[in-house]
């Protein structure tokens, strides 16, 4: 990592979660910096912006109002300009479907929302220090859903 | 018949011309010696005359020399046919004429004749008389002759007759005999046939009837349309109710039906093409039925085009295909509601559950010290109940992806697929030192990760129901069975089948129950002291079904439970 801190952001409409979300790295203690979006209209406002700063990991939920994660999904992955985001999935479903279209339109993990905080920590954890390029690489639909 | 009258008319005709010509021979013969009578009586009234001179004499001679020509005449006319008697005549004619010049010297000599002239003259009368006799002989026996073969003729002729007339006549009663024996026979062919005839349309009345369909023909000819009497039927009518006509019949069409029917029998009629059609008639009484009709069109003995068509009351078939139907409607939205029930019952609950397991973990995490030791109790109680919710859960969306139709059959080796199976339970086996022996299996066209469900769940049920202190042992075997050895599954197409059993050595269950084990939320033992949804053996039952398969329990308490699965083998 060149910079200081990683950029992440996490687009997911469910207060609770963006909650969760910020707490776990919070607690994590990595250099992070962790910004949320309510919704999929906003995150995709916020990187269509010139000046914005991209993240390296984007956490994407897929049911979301107005636009959902698959829309935005399909928009990053028409724009050269997002190449280098490493996209993470998060949701609540962990439906054959939706794991195998996500997978197709080329996101890089598919990660089901723990029901445990410690694992939530150990999943955020383990999907932000991720040699990406090395995963990536050897990325198949088997180890494309994410098993502790 | 007309040979026996040809025969007859030839005979007859033969006979009336036979006596014909001998009648014809008498005549001749007539004249001939009438002829030679006239021609004595001249010499003899020449001879008069020399002697006496008589002048009365002469009319006499010039008479008979006159009757002489006639003879001659009509001797001639009556022997024009004959050739031979022509030539005769001929020459007795030329002998006549000399006659007639010693007559006519005779006659016209003035002067008195000396006894010398007399003499002399009378001799050279007498010698043309002689030739003359000669031929005349000649032709009377000519004459005789042909009589004589004619009248042979004629009688054999005659004696024929009566005996042609009698063949004639039995014949003729021999062949109005047969004529009558054969019309007679024909007449009762006939009759039988008309029987039959009669008893076919009988019968066809009555096929009609119980089928209930008509029939009706259009030649094409002469556009004449001919119904059956159940046709009639069909519309509520009395037989021959109206005149066979498709207007007639049009009458009876529900309107709204109407163009497609004239559009369907104009092309029956001109396209020769023709397919069931189903339209709707409102009957005389007002009732609406649902007839079919189809058609042909074929070609008759003088070659004439005729369209038969059938007509039959489809109505219970079309009510009962539309009541299945809205079955079937209902039935898809009952499973479209369902199928979005289990949805929001995996997946809408799991969402809430999420939060609340995940709010607990950090209340247990962080915040358990400060609770009273009840606080801490009912906590831990409710992090439990949550646990079982979500195992609830999962289960329910496993069933529910059991459950859905679209799935795809690839080649698998089912060996791969029951060591995943022990991967996933993996640490329960090492847990509860469990051992399992099992044969090698097959490859064979199954929905894979199904199938992998189906190993895992019985084999965790086992691990699960097992003995306290005593290690689990699971044998699975398998062989290849006919269906028609098994007592337990029906014979059908599918005829080979893999039998796989499960048998484990665990607590095992009253074979009372081995049934009722598959439902649905069914459990047989109290959910503290075994873990269990009642989910896991449905699933496995669903699946089995999915597989064209059957799957069947029995087990004896504390002695062990078996399994025995069914998948065919194709």
């Amino acid at each position: 990592m060149e910079k200081e801190y990683m950029h992440i952001i996490l687009a997911d409409d469910d207060e609770d979660d963006r909650m969760f979300f910020t707490d776990a790295f919070d607690e994590l203690k990595i250099s992070t910096k962790v910004q949320t979006c309510n919704d999929g209209v906003e995150l995709m406002n916020y990187l269509n912006k010139e000046d914005s700063i991209l993240p390296n990991v984007l956490f994407l939920d897929l049911n979301m109002p107005m636009k959902n994660g698959i829309e935005c999904l399909h928009e990053i992955k028409a724009d050269r300009r997002f190449d280098d985001i490493v996209i993470a999935i998060y949701s609540t479903s962990s439906s054959e479907e939706h794991i195998e279209e996500t997978f197709i339109c080329g996101a890089n993990i598919y990660i089901k929302k723990p029901s445990d905080f410690n694992e939530l920590k150990r999943v955020l954890s383990y999907v932000v220090t991720l040699n990406w390029q090395y995963h990536t690489s050897g990325l198949n639909k088997d180890n494309f859903l994410f098993r502790m | 018949m007309i040979f026996v009258s040809a025969l007859t008319y030839r005979h007859v005709d033969l006979l009336i011309s036979s006596s014909k010509s001998v009648a014809h021979s008498y005549k001749v013969t007539v004249e001939i010696e009438q002829l030679y009578t006239n021609i004595k009586d001249l010499e003899l009234e020449r001879r008069n005359y020399l002697l006496v001179k008589n002048k009365n004499l002469i009319q006499n001679i010039a008479d008979l020399k006159k009757e002489i020509t006639k003879n001659i005449i009509r001797i001639e006319f009556l022997t024009k046919d004959n050739l031979k008697q022509k030539l005769l005549l001929k020459k007795l004619e030329v002998l006549v004429n000399e006659k007639f010049k010693i007559v006519d010297e005779t006659v016209n000599h003035d002067v008195p004749l000396t006894v010398d002239d007399i003499e002399g003259n009378l001799l050279s009368g007498k010698m043309v008389m002689d030739k003359i006799k000669i031929f005349i002989r000649i032709m009377l026996a000519n004459e005789k002759k042909l009589l004589t073969e004619r009248t042979a003729k004629n009688s054999n002729i005659t004696d024929t007759t009566p005996a042609i007339i009698y063949i004639t006549l039995f014949s003729t009663i021999a062949i109005i005999t047969m004529a009558f024996v054969k019309i007679s026979r024909d007449l009762e062919e006939m009759r039988q046939k008309n029987e039959q005839l009669a008893l076919n349309n009988e019968s066809n009345h009555l096929t009609e009837q119980i089928g209930d369909f008509g029939t009706w023909y259009l030649n094409l000819e002469t556009n004449e349309y001919t119904f059956s009497e159940n046709e009639y039927r069909l519309l509520g009518l009395k037989p021959y109710a109206f005149e066979a006509s498709l207007e007639g019949f049009l009458k009876y069409i529900h309107p709204d039906d109407l163009s497609y029917v004239k559009d369907i029998i104009l092309k029956m009629i001109t396209k020769d093409k023709v397919v069931p059609f189903t339209y709707r008639v409102i009957r005389a009484d007002g009732s609406l039925r649902y007839l079919r009709g189809n058609g042909k069109i074929v070609a008759n003995k003088s070659g004439e085009k005729i369209l038969i068509g059938t007509t039959s009351d489809v109505t219970d078939e079309v009510l009962t295909n539309q009541a299945i139907e809205e079955r079937n409607r209902e039935l898809e939205a009952n499973n479209k509601e369902l199928q979005t029930f289990n949805y929001v019952a995996s997946h809408d609950l799991q969402e809430p559950l999420r939060k609340i397991q995940t709010f607990i973990s950090r209340l247990v995490d962080k915040d358990l010290d400060s609770l009273s030791e009840n606080g801490k109790q009912y906590l831990l109680r409710i992090q439990d109940s949550s646990q079982r919710m979500r195992v609830l859960i999962d289960d329910l969306l496993k069933f529910s992806r059991a459950n859905k139709t679209e799935q795809i059959f690839e080649k698998t080796d089912l060996n791969e697929v029951l060591d995943n199976s022990k991967l996933e339970l993996a640490q329960i086996i090492e847990e509860k030192k469990a051992k399992i022996i099992n044969d090698k299996l097959p490859n064979l066209n199954v929905i894979p990760f199904q199938v992998q469900q189906l190993f895992t769940n019985l084999i965790s049920n086992s691990l699960k129901y097992s003995q306290e202190n005593v290690a689990p042992i699971i044998a699975i075997n398998i062989s290849k069975v006919d269906a028609s050895e098994e007592d337990s599954i029906p014979v059908n197409e599918k005829n080979k089948y893999y039998k796989i059993i499960f048998k484990d050595n665990g607590i095992g269950f009253d074979s009372e129950y081995s049934e009722k084990i598959f439902l649905l939320f069914n459990r047989l033992h109290n959910k503290d002291e075994y873990s269990g949804t009642g989910i896991g053996l449905a699933i496995c039952k669903k699946i089995v079904e999915n597989h064209k398969g059957f799957i069947f329990a029995d087990g004896e308490i504390n002695k062990g439970a078996t399994f025995t699965i069914y998948l065919p083998q194709d």
